[in-house]
Order: C-alpha cells, then structure tokens, then sequence
C-alpha cells in the first residue's frame, strides 16, 4: 500500500491524538527518566519509547539510544521532527493495539516488543516500513558510533584522530 | 580565501557580474572558469567549508556536515533515500571520484530526441580531454584494487561476462577507504581542491554559509539573487543580496530545481521541476568464507557492464559496481533486528557487497512543500522495478561465481540464498517500491536542456529559455538518465557553456 508523507501524517497525527484525549488519560502517564538524565529536546515519554525501541533493536547490545536520539533529533528539520515524533506515538500507542497488546510499547515485555516492532517492519503500509527503518536507523547509529563497537566487528575504525573543528 | 558567512552578523548588498549558485561539479568549474574569463564572480554555497583537517572518518560526525538533511533525505514516500552534498565542492566532497565521460548514445540520443545542439561527442571530446586532464583522472592501479573489488572481478571473469577498471580523480590517496564521508589526506582532485581554489585566486568571492532562496528577475531578465547566511544549527543569521547581471544555478538537480520553483520563473509549458531521474540503486551482500574487509581500499574501482546497453529502448539498463559502507551505514542495510542483525554485523568482515544501479526511464519531478524544502516525487514504474530486480539476480550471480557461500537480498522479508540455482525465485517485486531499500546518488535533468522551449527550460547554451541571463550549469541540464556517474558529464557541460555566461555577463 503507498501513501505519501501527508497521509503519513495523517495516520499518526491519530496517534498524537490519542496521547492528548481519553487514551492518554489511561495510558499517558508515569513516565520517568534514569537519574542523570536531562533532555534538551524530547519530551520524557519521548526518551522512554526511543529508549525501548533501541533496546530491542540492538539487542542483546546497549546505547543510550534515548539521549543520542534527544541530541540527533535537534538538528531535524520541524517537519521532519514532527514525522518521527508522530511515528513514536503511533509505536507507544496504536502499534500494541494493532499488535493484540493492551499495554503501551515501553510497558511490554521484550518478546512482546518484538512482535510489535516485527508488525511495524512488515507492515503493508510502505511509510510504516519506512519509518520502522528511521527508528532502526537512529538506534543503529547511537551503537556502532561508538569505538567500543568496532572490536566485535573486527574493524579497526578512523585512522585519523581528530573532529572537525 | 573563502568567506565564511557564518560570520555575517549584518545585512550584506553585493555586487558581481555573475553570482554562482552552488559550488559543487557544476558551480565549482563555473567559478574557475568564468573567473579565468576576467569575469567578477560571487559563488554562494549553502554548506560549510571544510578542509582536509576536517574529515575525521566519523560517520556520525560527517554525515551532518557533508549530506543534505544529515544523509536523511527521501523521496517524498520515503521509499528511496537521496544523497547529495551541501558543502564547498558539493557532492564532489564525498563522492567515490568516479570518472566516466557522457556516452556518444546518450549525447546522439539528446541531439536527436530533445533538440540539444552543440554538444556531440565530437565537440565535447576536447572539453572531456581537458577535465580529465586538470582533475587528474586515471585508471585505478590493479594491485591497489581492493578485496570487495576483486570480488566482483571474479564474478564478471568466472561468467564471461563484460566488465573493466574503473577511473577515478584521485592523486595521493593513502587507500583508507573512508572517502565517501570526506578524504582527510586531500586526495580527491574536485571542485573543493581544484576547482574553487583556482577561482579564489583569479578573483572570485566564495562564500560559504549562504541559502539562497530566490532568483531576482522581472521574468525576461535575471538581475542577481536573494539570500540568507546561515548559523549554527541553520540559524539565520543575516539576509544577503548579490545584484549581478548573469545567474547561474548549480545546486544539484533537487537544489537548483527548488530555487527555480521558489523564484516564480516564467514556466509557459509547465517544465519546471519535472523529469527527474535518479540512477536509484540496489545492494546485495554475498557472504565469504575469507575476510573481504570491505571497509578498507579505494572503493568501486571496477565495474560490470553485462546489463547495461545505454541505446535508446534498451531492455539491459543496470550498471554493477562495488558498495561497502562502514560499521552504521552496513547495520542499516543489513535487515532484522536485535539477535538476528547482531548475527549478521559480527560477519561483517566476510561480507562483500554489489550494488546494481537503474538507467532509470521513471521520471519524478520537484515540488516546493509547505515548509519551502524540495519535495521528491518519484515512484518507480514497474518497468524500471523489474530492471532492477534483474540487477538483483545479476549481483547474486556475480557473487556465487566469485565464491560466496551465501547472498543476503535486503528486501523485506529478506531473502537468504545458498546456492546460484535459487537465483531466478528471486521474484520481480522484490525491487518496488518499499521492497528494499534503495538509495539514489545521481539526480538530475529537472531544468533540462534543449532548443525547443516547449520541451526544455534551458536552451543547448544552458541560458533559461524565457529569462535572460540566467543559466543552469549542474546536473539538472541532463535530458535523460546518462546510466553512469555523472561528474564528469556536469564539468563538462559547465565548462563548455561557461563561456555563454561569459558572454551575456559581458566579460571576454
């Protein structure tokens, strides 16, 4: 099934909908961040989702795939901000129910998780695809930034040792 | 010296004979050689300005700075990632510095079918001789060919099937292998270390930090351009205005598209961000029982050219070459999650990886969205699906003659195959759209050049067809898919038609 990026909007402003109206009065609340943690960009419920997707995309791996998707996602354009915000509603909330879950996707155990994740990645809507790859993405990249990464693949990483400036 | 407009704190009213759009392949040359022509040049680029120091062979550090949208750009469903440059020297900063000539089909093709004069293969020839010449570009040394390379090697010489070395423009290279995320040793001989220095000391203004975003003209006549520096995080900074009487646009088939949209251009015949093609591509990762090590070597150094016949209607329109990535662009590919990617990343040195790339027939087009960023339609026709699913079954094939043990299709679901006999089950919609994922690195022909202004926004001289003194001069000129990497093409073209720019701006 095809649909462009504003029926993409659509479908996951229903989401961002549900988070404000009476779902989110069941389900919208209690979220709480790791001691240490400050945001710059993300709502709380927000690191948490990101967290908990990056959690089981990398498994049996770890990264702090909330606070790198806190600093990644300042430097998106507002529309593009607004698309991923909107898909990380759809995950929290309408992808569980779609999947047969009652609880929210950062409630669900992590075989639970995977079978929503699984459904989002197999989805017969292209942009759900689509999206499930930007969250993949972004965990994928929180991870193998990291030297500490590089060892278990055998990759010896940059042979220049500097930033830029 | 280039400016750096991020510097800029207020507002700046400048004055040139020609303001240049952009500074990659196009742009780049366009500087140089209109400043040689005594020209007075401003060249605007949107991007920063990064030197070798620069480059640190990060992914995650380098994709922001060098990639429109942080690498994140898409067509506008998503199905297909579109990767161009916003830096000084464009795209020429992170490409893989392949260098191949526009084809005498595709040059016959566009004299013929879309009234281009002036640009056959025999008038080019000269131009093409002398960009090759002044952008170092020579054949790859075969002992420097690395493992991922020879593999497909293999695969072309164990079927018979055509294919050869590839030519590059690179001088020095230490072979690290990082340079699709920028060289840190300047050994790329592009716009950003050729092309722009060259302008600088004849006299040209380069100024980095600077989004244009509109064309200023009364629709017959071009008279400069209107934009704004750019701070940190894109932060506006202060506006900028460059009074010239020549324009030319060279900020990529997307860029330059988008700029025309945005300035309300003339656009009788309704051409105007329309035709795009985009060369999308495919990868396919074939498993060794040795290490490849892709990461390491000077990348795409050979090709195979079985599937690609560049004649008009043809029905072999693939071109194959190597396409390894470091550690998050290979996780990316690599399908699955959690345990079963994990498998697939701790082989990651055992994996070589082909990418079959369209001689797309589909045409997208350019619109402005609501926010006033490019918005890329461009859905694949079944026709050119197919093709590229073909291309699939020629990468796996390729990959069990040179000794793979397993090919991995990235589609979704993906596809394991253990033996080439499992090839041709591959079916043909595993390439549509959301079936894989796919990337384009070549847009173009989105201001498409050609005498009859019905068909054409820019006349065989590159000057807008109803605007005076504007000209395109990038790959947006392109009247078709040219089924190849198109830099040397974009030189080609920007340095042949310099000298119409020159002409109108009144220098020599």
């Amino acid at each position: 099934m095809r649909a462009d990026r504003r029926h993409f909007l659509r479908l996951t402003s229903v989401a961002s909908l549900a988070i404000g109206g009476g779902i989110a009065l069941v389900r919208g609340g209690g979220y709480s961040l790791p001691p240490g943690v400050t945001l710059a960009e993300l709502a709380p419920w927000q690191w948490v989702v990101f967290d908990a997707v990056g959690a089981r995309i990398l498994a049996p791996e770890r990264a702090d795939v909330g606070s790198f998707a806190d600093a990644y996602v300042a430097g998106l354009a507002p529309r593009d901000r607004d698309d991923l915000m909107g898909l990380l509603a759809y995950v929290e909330h309408l992808a569980p129910l779609t999947a047969g879950f009652g609880p929210r996707f950062s409630q669900l155990g992590p075989e639970q998780q995977d079978r929503v994740l699984e459904a989002i990645e197999r989805h017969p809507i292209g942009l759900l695809r689509a999206g499930f790859q930007a969250l993949k993405a972004l965990a994928l990249m929180a991870h193998y930034r990291r030297d500490s990464s590089f060892g278990a693949l055998g990759y010896g990483g940059p042979v220049v040792k500097w930033s830029p400036r | 010296m280039i400016e750096l407009g991020r510097r800029l704190r207020t507002a700046q009213r400048w004055t040139a004979d020609v303001v240049i759009v952009g500074t990659g392949a196009g742009g780049g040359m366009a500087a140089s050689q209109l400043a040689r022509r005594g020209a007075r040049v401003i060249a605007l680029e949107e991007g920063p300005s990064l030197s070798a120091r620069d480059m640190s062979q990060r992914e995650d550090e380098m994709m922001p700075l060098l990639y429109q949208d942080r690498g994140g750009r898409c067509t506008a469903d998503l199905a297909i990632r579109v990767i161009g440059g916003r830096t000084v020297g464009g795209s020429t900063v992170h490409n893989i510095n392949l260098c191949k000539r526009l084809a005498p089909e595709i040059l016959d093709h566009w004299a013929r079918e879309h009234q281009v004069s002036g640009l056959s293969e025999a008038e080019l020839r000269p131009v093409f001789e002398s960009v090759e010449r002044d952008l170092s570009v020579s054949t790859i040394d075969p002992q420097r060919r690395n493992a991922n390379n020879r593999v497909l090697q293999r695969g072309v010489e164990a079927l018979g099937w055509k294919g050869g070395p590839l030519m590059h423009n690179r001088v020095g290279c230490q072979g690290s292998g990082f340079c699709e995320i920028g060289c840190p040793y300047d050994a790329k001989q592009n716009a950003a270390k050729v092309l722009i220095p060259d302008a600088v000391d004849r006299g040209a203004r380069v100024v980095s930090d600077v989004r244009v975003t509109r064309v200023l003209h009364d629709g017959r006549r071009a008279r400069g351009v209107v934009g704004v520096a750019l701070g940190e995080g894109g932060r506006p900074l202060a506006d900028v205005r460059v009074d010239a009487g020549a324009v030319v646009l060279a900020g990529s088939a997307i860029g330059s598209a988008a700029l025309a949209l945005a300035s309300h251009l003339p656009d009788p015949h309704a051409r105007l961000g329309r035709g795009l093609r985009m060369h999308p591509g495919v990868a396919v990762a074939g498993l060794f029982d040795e290490r490849i090590e892709g990461w390491r070597g000077i990348p795409q150094s050979y090709e195979c050219t079985e599937l690609l016949d560049l004649s008009p209607g043809s029905d072999r329109r693939i071109w194959i070459t190597t396409a390894f990535a470091h550690p998050i662009g290979a996780a990316i590919m690599l399908p699955g999650f959690g345990d079963k990617h994990r498998a697939w990343m701790l082989r990651y040195p055992q994996i070589a990886v082909l990418t079959a790339m369209l001689h797309d027939e589909t045409e997208g087009s350019v619109t402005l969205a609501r926010d006033g960023r490019p918005r890329i339609e461009y859905v694949l026709s079944p026709s050119d699906s197919e093709q590229l699913a073909r291309g699939v079954r020629a990468c796996a094939r390729l990959l069990f003659a040179a000794g793979a043990r397993e090919v991995l299709v990235t589609s979704l679901p993906p596809i394991t195959l253990t033996r080439a006999d499992q090839i041709e089950a591959i079916p043909s919609s595993v390439a549509r759209p959301h079936g894989m994922p796919m990337a384009a690195v070549h847009p173009m022909g989105t201001l498409r050049l050609g005498d009859d202004p019905r068909r054409a926004v820019v006349r065989s001289s590159g000057e807008h067809h109803q605007v005076e003194g504007l000209f395109v001069l990038d790959g947006s000129l392109f009247p078709t898919s040219i089924g190849g990497p198109p830099q040397i093409g974009i030189y080609t073209l920007s340095r042949h038609l310099s000298r119409h720019v020159a002409a109108r701006a009144g220098a020599v």
